[in-house]
């Protein structure tokens, strides 16, 4: 049994631009998304994140490279494996002047789910109140709630979110961050792409980032964020000229920081304290900043990225 | 199953398809009305100038006809008859202001002009059917449902198709079955023979609605938007038609669309073609006839390379 719930190899995607120039979207992507959780998908604008999962999705054809989904090829085997599978690309996609609930009724009608789970489906998304109104006049959160409401018409063991925090107000993204994690809870396995490093690092168990088409680096969350070496410290003492004086002579860096003292560099966060206490400075907060995975993102994206993890 | 019954779903929630039918409707019963209004039985005055003016010419006519009776073929052509001179005895329909309600003529007509309007809707109803899918882009959505490309082509093709043939015979029965009820109230019979041109000519009529809706589902679905597809058929209509009266051939007229379409829907047409003779060719006929099998596959395989292309094109390209 094999415990990959998406896995690419050597995936390409070329095309030509309606001006004739050639563009590589994807480029020899090797991806693995196991079993269960919620897998981010990350990478900044452009970099070949959607062009992956509408090939997976079979909206695309690949250029080369193989495709598998629940260890079965894809395209090939997708018709035999999309009612398991739940997806939003891009922006939310309905018919504007039938509502929402008369959308999302057809779509359960084509897959046979039965009327009751129309309902279930925008209560989960809490759209209930508004399943009777045309789709062209909701608001782009509520559009976004409706296309995830769509995904859960099949009752997915694999749910695909593109970006699904686009256009949700603060409440919204926070709901959508606790449905995710309800489903990979309930046994639902979360591939959630987005640029936002924030929402990768607070719901993903593990990620991928891409960036030109091709994958920097795969791993857990905190196995990615932990490799990060990220030993600064922010302080503040009563006598910051002093303070700064100590440290500096001890070889350390540092810089103001608002009211304190940033560190760079510090081996051990103690090795401050007694530096400072020795010549009378007493330490009144210390905070060692946490490596995130903003660094690893970063790092791994402006060129100088160290490989797979 | 499921899915096509889905698609008629869809198809019924269209307001776009609802109006542009209601459309059709609105027009037929102008049809109707205007038949009604035009062929209206002559009131009192209207009868009486009848009456004078056909005694006012009486002598005349009767001399023209004993003329006729002494010479048939001068009056009215080679191999006329003495008999065929009662023709032209005046009779009171001649000074009457307009002819009575004709079944006959109606389809010749008016019948035909709405067979082709309903063409025109079909077309428009093929094509904004799905365009509505890709404009909207819930055409991808859908297939993150059923991913099975040619059997969503399909099952929306059909549903298209029949919903629309449907619809048109719904409107061609009431449409005749209005004339019908208007000559009945007139006391105009009509005789079986017409009925049965109305019948088939309907029947050919309806087929013509339906190959042209699935025309203009199939090129929406290759194009992928509607205003392309009613660009692309103006634009063919327009220049096909001019290439087809203007192109030194033989008998170019006969790719012509429009004689296509008359030749279908009445079993075949007469076609006046300046090219069949040289310019001096003196006693050559510029006229022929355009045949009902050919009308029949020259708008089958236009139906039939649209619908290959489409779905060829359907089953590679990447949807958006």
């Amino acid at each position: 049994m094999n415990d990959l719930v998406i896995e690419t190899r050597g995936l390409r995607k070329e095309f030509r631009t309606r001006r004739g120039r050639h563009v590589i979207a994807v480029e020899g992507l090797d991806l693995t998304v196991p079993q269960g959780g919620v897998h981010g998908f990350l990478g900044p604008n452009g970099s070949g994140k959607t062009t992956t999962l509408r090939m997976l999705l079979g909206l695309a054809s690949a250029s080369a490279g193989e495709m598998r989904l629940f260890g079965e090829p894809v395209p090939r085997r997708l018709p035999q494996l999309m009612d398991r599978i739940g997806a939003v690309v891009e922006q939310p996609k309905f018919l504007p002047t039938l509502t929402g609930r008369r959308n999302l009724t057809l779509l359960a009608r084509t897959v046979g789910a039965p009327a009751s789970s129309v309902d279930d489906a925008l209560d989960r998304v809490g759209l209930t109140g508004r399943g009777s109104d045309r789709f062209r006049s909701y608001s782009l959160g509520m559009k976004q709630r409706l296309a995830i409401a769509a995904t859960l018409l099949k009752q997915p063991e694999l749910l695909i979110l593109d970006e699904p925090s686009n256009g949700l107000d603060p409440a919204g993204i926070r709901d959508v961050r606790h449905l995710v994690r309800e489903l990979a809870g309930e046994g639902t396995t979360v591939l959630l792409s987005s640029h936002i490093l924030a929402e990768v690092q607070q719901v993903c168990d593990s990620v991928s980032i891409i960036d030109g088409g091709r994958l920097l680096s795969e791993g857990r969350v905190d196995e990615l964020v932990g490799s990060e070496q990220s030993d600064g410290v922010r302080l503040k003492v009563a006598d910051l000229e002093n303070a700064a004086r100590v440290l500096r002579q001890a070889g350390l860096r540092v810089a103001p920081d608002g009211g304190g003292l940033y560190v760079e560099a510090v081996g051990d966060p103690a090795d401050v304290t007694r530096l400072l206490a020795a010549e009378g400075l007493y330490v009144r907060e210390l905070v060692p900043e946490r490596p995130d995975l903003e660094q690893v993102f970063l790092r791994l994206t402006s060129g100088d990225a160290g490989g797979q993890a | 199953m499921r899915l096509l019954g889905v698609e008629l779903t869809r198809y019924l929630s269209r307001r776009a398809v609802a109006v542009t039918l209601l459309v059709a409707m609105a027009l037929g019963a102008l049809l109707v009305a205007s038949t009604a209004w035009s062929t209206r039985p002559a009131d009192a005055t209207e009868q009486a100038t009848a009456e004078r003016l056909l005694e006012e010419n009486r002598e005349a006519g009767e001399a023209e006809h004993r003329a006729c009776l002494d010479a048939p073929e001068e009056y009215l052509g080679p191999d006329a008859t003495a008999a065929e001179c009662e023709t032209i005895r005046p009779q009171l329909e001649w000074f009457l202001p307009r002819d009575a309600l004709s079944i006959e003529r109606e389809l010749e007509n008016r019948g035909t002009v709405f067979l082709v309007l309903l063409a025109v809707v079909a077309i428009l109803v093929g094509s904004t059917f799905v365009g509505a899918d890709w404009s909207s882009g819930s055409m991808g959505t859908q297939l993150l449902f059923v991913p099975r490309r040619l059997r969503v082509w399909a099952a929306k093709a059909v549903a298209v198709v029949a919903g629309t043939t449907v619809a048109a015979a719904v409107l061609l029965a009431a449409y005749w079955g209005a004339l019908a009820l208007f000559a009945a109230g007139r006391g105009i019979s009509t005789p079986d023979e017409a009925w049965t041109d109305v019948l088939s000519t309907s029947g050919r009529g309806v087929a013509l609605v339906a190959a042209v809706t699935l025309g203009g589902y199939a090129l929406t679905m290759l194009l992928r938007h509607t205003v392309a597809t009613l660009g692309l058929l103006f634009g063919y209509a327009v220049v096909g038609e001019g290439l087809a009266a203007s192109l030194p051939f033989e008998r170019m007229s006969q790719w012509s669309m429009a004689h296509n379409v008359l030749a279908w829907l009445h079993d075949g047409t007469d076609v006046f073609d300046g090219s069949i003779c040289g310019v001096d060719e003196a006693g050559c006929d510029r006229w022929y006839t355009l045949s009902l099998e050919h009308a029949a596959a020259y708008l089958g395989v236009l139906l039939l390379v649209s619908v290959v292309a489409s779905l060829v094109a359907f089953r590679r390209r990447d949807v958006p």
